[in-house]
């Protein structure tokens, strides 16, 4: 092995551990917080329950806020020179208010199409998890 | 008829055994990757509440939509979904921060800095924790200032332990630009933190 390769390696290594050790620091109340939400999560294998009262509400709070804050832009118009930031500022309305998650929305065919064109992850198996 | 009620009560017997393995490996799964996850999180978003619903978010969309996959795919999934949920954060602080701006608001990011009242690492020695957590506290400035995606294959590659075809999986890229990018990462990680890592590389 070579030494630039040693160094490198000693290099990632100390970084791996690094990041160990900071996780082994994390205190006591996120990692309640954590557990909380690792059942939270768990609750979703149990059959549906009525939940979707609660989703239903959230388009709705979106909206009015979005209304609000359109509203807010164009009576308040600011200096000439800003007016190609209060296009942009509008657009961006829809990414600061958007309920979907931005990247997740193609999530799915993405990375199903790529699993297609990966025989050896596809035949893994159910040995990692 | 009575055989076939009993083959069916059978059948249900298995279903629901199957669905109670699926969900303790499940538990086990997010609960090997929660603390890890959190920590990522918060290395990019430095903010120890959003970093925390970060987490939540990916665990609950890892459970709703993909605990029937193969536990195989659980790995690459949850790390592409934590990915996608940090990037959206930093895309709407980065939207909230113009509007604000635009408005005449003031950003308060900086009142205060979780990565400055985060617990260091746990040792005995003072000035090994001081020196450790300086390191740590040097390499995530320097992983902020990588390009975003150098920085998510440094962390799945070295942190996180993926291999190469897993962090392709979770990058949604190819192999090759994983080994690219992870190689460019490590390189400017070398150069940016000699003074903080590599002297204490060979203790």
């Amino acid at each position: 092995m070579s030494e630039q390769k040693m160094v490198r390696d000693r290099f990632e290594q100390r970084t791996k551990q690094l990041f160990d050790e900071s996780v082994a620091g994390i205190d006591a109340a996120a990692r309640a917080r954590l557990v909380r939400a690792r059942h939270r999560a768990l609750e979703d294998l149990a059959p549906a329950k009525s939940r979707g009262w609660r989703w239903s509400l959230v388009p709705a709070g979106g909206v009015a806020v979005a209304t609000v804050l359109a509203v807010l832009l164009v009576v308040h118009p600011r200096a000439p020179t800003e007016t190609g930031l209060q296009a942009s500022s509008l657009n961006d309305l829809e990414i600061l208010l958007g309920e979907e998650d931005l990247q997740m929305l193609e999530e799915d065919i993405e990375f199903y199409g790529w699993l297609e064109q990966q025989p050896e992850l596809k035949n893994a198996g159910d040995s990692v998890g | 008829m009575g055989l076939a009620l009993v083959t069916a009560h059978e059948e249900t017997s298995l279903e629901r055994e199957g669905a109670l393995d699926s969900g303790v490996a499940i538990e086990a799964f997010l609960r090997e990757v929660e603390t890890r996850a959190f920590r990522i999180a918060l290395l990019n978003v430095r903010d120890r509440d959003e970093a925390l619903d970060i987490v939540q978010d990916a665990m609950i969309r890892l459970v709703r939509r993909y605990a029937q996959r193969p536990s195989a795919e659980w790995r690459p999934l949850f790390y592409r979904i934590l990915q996608n949920r940090i990037r959206d954060v930093q895309r709407r602080r980065s939207v909230r921060s113009r509007v604000l701006t635009f408005f005449g608001g003031v950003e308060s990011e900086d009142e205060q800095d979780p990565l400055l009242a985060a617990p260091g690492p746990q040792s005995d020695d003072p000035l090994a924790q001081v020196a450790a957590g300086d390191a740590m506290r040097a390499l995530e400035q320097a992983l902020l200032m990588l390009p975003a995606r150098q920085r998510e294959a440094f962390v799945l590659r070295n942190f996180e332990g993926l291999d190469v075809l897993q962090t392709a999986a979770a990058m949604n890229c190819t192999e090759g630009s994983v080994k690219t990018h992870y190689s460019r990462a490590v390189h400017r990680l070398r150069e940016l933190l000699k003074e903080h890592v590599e002297e204490h590389s060979d203790e």
